[in-house]
């Protein structure tokens, strides 16, 4: 590593001051991503009192040179940038020079250090930035900071600290960011003596996903694998059952580092619009590689806020990366034989898990905050990628046809994948759950240890006994889509249940589909290719239906009426106020009425006046009209056609309001149920 | 009550009746089936909207009447060894079935509060052989409405008038007209509900035996030898169908029907009903092109035909032809289309004993 050297006067001012330390998460932060400069790859993070009265953070980096580690503590000293030329190409996490000085600043603070070449490391202990006591000591490699009393002179900044345990949930989210920002490093965060998490550091992202989030989660991601424009997407999407109330379990990270971006985050939702149920919010971990010069970090002083040159290539990445990755997997629901629907229990273990704040805190609410207006541009923007109607021609092809013909090509690229780390993890991670004996040991070793001794920890630490469990679940579930559908079709036909459910059976899965959901989706996605293709087949009618409207809405018609003609609706103005309809899409059946005419009407110009041209609510509504119900009893053959039909669709997994439209159930959630497996 | 009557006869009469018995009530005597013994044995079934009356040949020894549930009565007598049958009412409606080896005694209920079907006050009446009515019923049954919001075009229309009765029935894309002659010299014009004719339907044979047609109040009834079925009738004006039918045609075709099946249904065999496409016609000269493209495939045929019009494209849903084409016996038929976005009409070649008007399906290409 570079040796220190203090900033010139110019090149300090040029960047963004204003990193503060403003609580015990940005202390873990700042330090933790230094600890990642310096090259380690075992980070222990611990802490007591939510880190207000104890954070020590244990790296076995590169350590500091004895005069270099004292230096550090000055503002402005950094080993990273020399001058204001180095920063548009920042490599390394940290850039400011000022975090050492402003944590010692604030805070009983003492480091040990050493690197590979010197014999001897070096102690040092501060408070409120000036230097106590300077002594040599023997260390392992590395460097560990602890840093006690945070904000003892400053009472001011003392009084914002919130409950320990909230603290404490900002630290972890921290560092659950950063530990999926890097699964090459193991991670260990410690709270109050317990060993709240702990990465194995294998170089996978998916032993990360299940260390933090646990086996539920981690059994139903998709991975995510994606490239266009000099941008790479990658990562892991959850499927729809996974998702919750809020956006706490998103991360997005641009090489690197952590972000919030409205581009990426409207992107990701919209490809799962349709799947997953209002207010509720997909999981998803995406890495996102941006060829330098494409974006501008330093908008926000935390460093999260991104400006994209081109947000249109950023949208089309992330949406089309996430909707390949749900589209190429079977997205069925299999009933639990505890007797929940999958999502309900992830959530619930999700909750006992952590006594985590509701969300990431500070960042979150002003991501929230930034508004709906924003919103708006940027759905008004994409629109013209989604929507089919959109005049440019151009970027209708993206949208239908690109979907369907990279999920094939993307579905070869995610099987290489798993069978890559099926060999070469052999489907391994480490396992999240600490024993508690595990944790005891923790305890007594640090009770045991001085100053000198704790530097050791990094390297004792890391040999504790991590069980390892298998990752088979994952493979075992991750049938393709296409042979779930093809098992699915190849299913005989058990019967109608409640006139509202079908049911099936091939081998021993039973599969439940909801008739009304199904034949809804059926009629979404025939209208949407229609509409894609600019075919319409529009069915004559006996007796016109006559619509009488207000000017406001007559004026509407009118505008829309070559949309409505593409949907197969024939109208013709009679006089000023009334709406003469002679034809409609073939998809109806007789029972089409006025007021199904006025209700699409209806939800047309509500989500028009949002800036889209036509919206997928419309096609919903129009989709809805004349659907099968529930209570409506089926032959046979209409049940065949039914299946058969369902299984060609784009998304045959849920309804538009994303509810589930199949699930299963295995033979052996029946045996559970009736005792007799265990 | 004591009556025996063949397992056989006893069986055809509950099938019959049972069609019109509620499956469920929250009476209990209105899921049940009538039974009288007077000169012979009646049974009956009623739901109001409809009532079935069977009568059948029984060795009466005690007059009376009760009621069973028509469930367990048809699964009893369904398993009945094939022999007479011995019903007996012993004390507090308790009713003895026999036969042969086999014994059961079953609760019933009081045949006293059971409500009988109306008498007709023979007024307006015709008669036609039941082949007749059966015809006119299956040539047109398949277009009735379905739609409950439009309840009018669930029922079917049936009119009197200068000695002939008619059949219409429409629900909203297509229409289906059919006529008979009759002796009778009455006018009436009643709506009667679409499921009912259905029911008639499978009760009527094929034989020339005269079925009774009279109108009286609320309710149609139809009367057969040993059986009189009641439906209510739908109050409301039917639509005036006759203006549906257009008067000038650009296309004028004569096509063979059995061909044109067919071909109909073999350009449907890569479509459904719940991914629904419709076929494309391409009349030229004098030969029609079937064209289909489905997301299945494509499928394309062409058939002679004679031609006494324009050239045409036009587009249908097949069900709609094919069910209309099915109910014609005629060999040839003529199809005369008003133009490529309006009506078209199938009739007979020389008369006009059947008119089915479809509406197509436009073949927009929007781009
Ligand atoms: N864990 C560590 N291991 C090695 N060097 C470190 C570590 N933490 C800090 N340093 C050194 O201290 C310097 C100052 O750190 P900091 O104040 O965070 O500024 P910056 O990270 O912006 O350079 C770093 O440039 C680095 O050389
Ligand atoms: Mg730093």
């Amino acid at each position: 590593m570079n040796k220190i050297v203090i900033l010139d006067e110019k090149t300090a001012n040029q960047i963004a001051a204003g990193e503060v330390i403003e609580r015990p998460a940005s202390v873990v932060k700042e330090m933790v991503e230094n600890s990642i400069d310096a090259g380690a790859d075992q980070i222990t993070v611990e802490i007591k009192n939510g880190g207000i009265s104890y954070i020590r953070i244990t790296d076995n980096g590169s350590g500091m040179e004895a005069d270099d580690a004292e230096l550090a503590f000055e503002r402005h000293a950094t080993s990273k940038i020399r001058k204001i030329e180095d920063l548009d190409q920042i490599a390394t996490m940290g850039f400011r020079g000022e975090a050492l000085a402003s944590v010692a600043a604030v805070s009983h603070l003492e480091l040990i250090t050493r690197t590979e070449n010197s014999e001897m490391g070096i102690s040092l202990v501060l408070e409120g930035g000036r230097v106590l006591s300077s002594n040599q000591v023997g260390c392992p490699k590395g460097t560990t900071f602890i840093v006690k009393n945070l904000f003892y002179n400053t009472p001011a900044r003392y009084k914002f600290l919130k409950k320990d345990s909230t603290e404490a949930g900002y630290v972890s989210d921290i560092i659950e960011r950063l530990a999926l920002a890097h699964p090459d490093i193991s991670f260990k965060f410690i709270q109050n003596g317990q060993v709240r998490l702990h990465t194995p550091g294998n170089n996978d992202l998916l032993s990360v996903i299940y260390s933090i989030y646990g086996k539920e989660v981690a059994s139903k991601v998709l991975p995510v694998k994606y490239q266009s424009g000099g941008f790479t997407l990658t990562g892991f999407a959850g499927r729809p059952e996974i998702s919750r109330g809020n956006r706490s379990r998103q991360s997005v990270f641009l090489n690197g580092r952590y972000i919030k971006s409205q581009v990426v985050s409207l992107a990701a939702e919209e490809a799962y619009k349709t799947m997953i149920m209002q207010k509720k919010f997909p999981f998803y971990v995406l890495l996102l590689c941006a060829p330098p010069g494409s974006f501008d970090v330093n908008v926000h002083p935390q460093k999260l806020e991104v400006r994209f040159s081109d947000e249109n290539i950023v949208y089309s990445v992330v949406y089309h990366g996430v909707k390949n990755a749900l589209l190429s997997a079977s997205l069925i629901r299999q009933y639990d034989s505890s007797g929940q629907m999958d999502d309900k229990k992830t959530q619930k273990t999700g909750n006992v898990r952590l006594n985590h704040p509701q969300s990431s805190g500070v960042q979150d609410t002003a991501h929230k905050d930034a508004g709906n207006e924003y919103k708006d541009k940027v759905l008004s923007v994409y629109n013209n990628i989604l929507n089919p109607l959109a005049v440019d021609s151009q970027e209708k092809n993206i949208s239908e046809s690109g979907i369907r013909d990279v999920r094939h090509e993307d579905k070869s690229i995610a099987d290489r994948d798993f069978n890559g780390n099926k060999t070469g993890k052999e489907g391994k991670v480490f396992s999240r759950d600490i024993d508690q004996k595990d944790a005891v040991s923790e305890k007594e070793n640090l009770s045991r240890m001085n100053t000198v001794e704790l530097a050791s920890v990094s390297s004792s630490e890391q040999s504790d006994t991590t069980r390892e469990i298998s990752l088979d679940f994952y493979y075992s579930e991750k049938v393709s889509r296409d042979d779930s559908l093809s098992h699915l079709k190849e299913a005989q036909i058990v019967g109608q249940v409640f006139d509202t459910y079908i049911l099936l059976q091939n081998g021993s899965t039973l599969y439940i589909i909801d008739q009304h959901a199904a034949h809804e989706r059926i009629r979404f996605e025939i209208l949407k290719e229609r509409l894609a293709k600019s075919q319409s087949y529009s069915q004559s009618i006996l007796e016109p239906v006559i619509v009488n409207l207000s000017s406001t809405e007559f004026d509407f018609v009118m505008e829309k009426q070559e949309i409505f003609q593409k949907f197969g609706f024939d109208l013709e103005a009679f006089g000023s106020s009334t709406v003469i309809v002679r034809s409609i899409p073939d998809i109806y059946d007789t029972s089409f009425s006025v007021s199904d005419f006025e209700e699409i009407l209806d939800r047309w110009m509500k989500t028009h006046s949002q800036g889209s041209i036509i919206s997928n609510e419309v096609i919903y509504t129009m989709s809805c009209k004349g659907a099968l119900k529930a209570n409506q009893s089926l032959s046979n053959e209409e049940i065949k056609e039914l299946v058969k039909s369902l299984c060609s669709m784009e998304n045959p997994w849920t309804c538009l309001h994303g509810r589930p439209v199949i699930i299963k159930i295995d033979k052996k959630d029946f045996e559970k149920k009736f005792k007799r497996i265990v | 009550m004591k009556v025996t009557v063949l397992k056989q006869d006893l069986l055809d009469a509950i099938n019959i009746v049972q069609k019109a018995v509620m499956p469920k009530s929250t009476t209990p005597i209105l899921e049940g089936i009538y039974m009288e013994a007077n000169e012979n044995l009646k049974l009956i079934g009623n739901s109001f909207e409809l009532g079935i009356q069977y009568t059948v040949d029984a060795q009466i020894e005690q007059t009376g009447s009760v009621v069973l549930n028509a469930r367990i009565f048809g699964e009893i007598v369904k398993r009945l060894p094939d022999a007479p049958v011995s019903i007996e009412v012993i004390e507090n409606n308790k009713v003895r079935i026999e036969c042969i080896n086999s014994f059961f005694e079953i609760f019933g209920i009081d045949g006293e509060n059971y409500p009988l079907l109306p008498e007709d006050d023979n007024d307006l009446q015709l008669t036609l052989p039941q082949a007749t009515l059966k015809d006119l019923i299956r040539q047109t049954i398949f277009s009735v409405g379905s739609d409950e919001n439009r309840k009018i075009m669930t029922g079917a229309l049936m009119q009197a008038e200068n000695s002939e009765i008619k059949m219409v029935t429409l629900d909203g894309f297509r229409m289906a007209v059919c006529r008979a002659v009759i002796k009778d010299n009455v006018e009436f014009k009643v709506i009667i509900p679409g499921k009912n004719m259905n029911e008639i339907l499978r009760i009527l044979d094929t034989s020339d035996n005269p079925v009774k047609i009279s109108l009286s109040g609320n309710t149609v009834s139809f009367v057969l030898e040993n059986c009189r079925i009641v439906s209510n009738v739908l109050d409301g004006e039917f639509m005036n169908y006759k203006s549906y039918i257009p008067s000038q045609f650009e296309t004028v075709i004569e096509i063979n029907t059995r061909d044109f099946t067919e071909s109909l249904e073999r350009a449907s065999l890569i479509s459904s009903d719940v991914k629904r496409y419709p076929v494309r016609l391409q009349i030229e000269e004098d030969t029609l092109t079937i064209h289909s493209v489905t997301d299945i495939g494509v499928s394309k045929e062409t058939l002679r035909i004679e031609n006494k019009g324009s050239d045409l494209i036009i587009g249908f849903n097949p069900k709609y032809l094919i069910d209309a084409l099915k109910s014609i016996s005629d060999e040839t038929v003529k199809i005369s289309f008003s133009s490529s976005i309006g009506p078209c009409i199938i009739t007979a070649i020389d008369n006009e004993d059947y008119l089915y008007l479809i509406l197509p399906v436009r073949l927009a290409n929007t781009r």
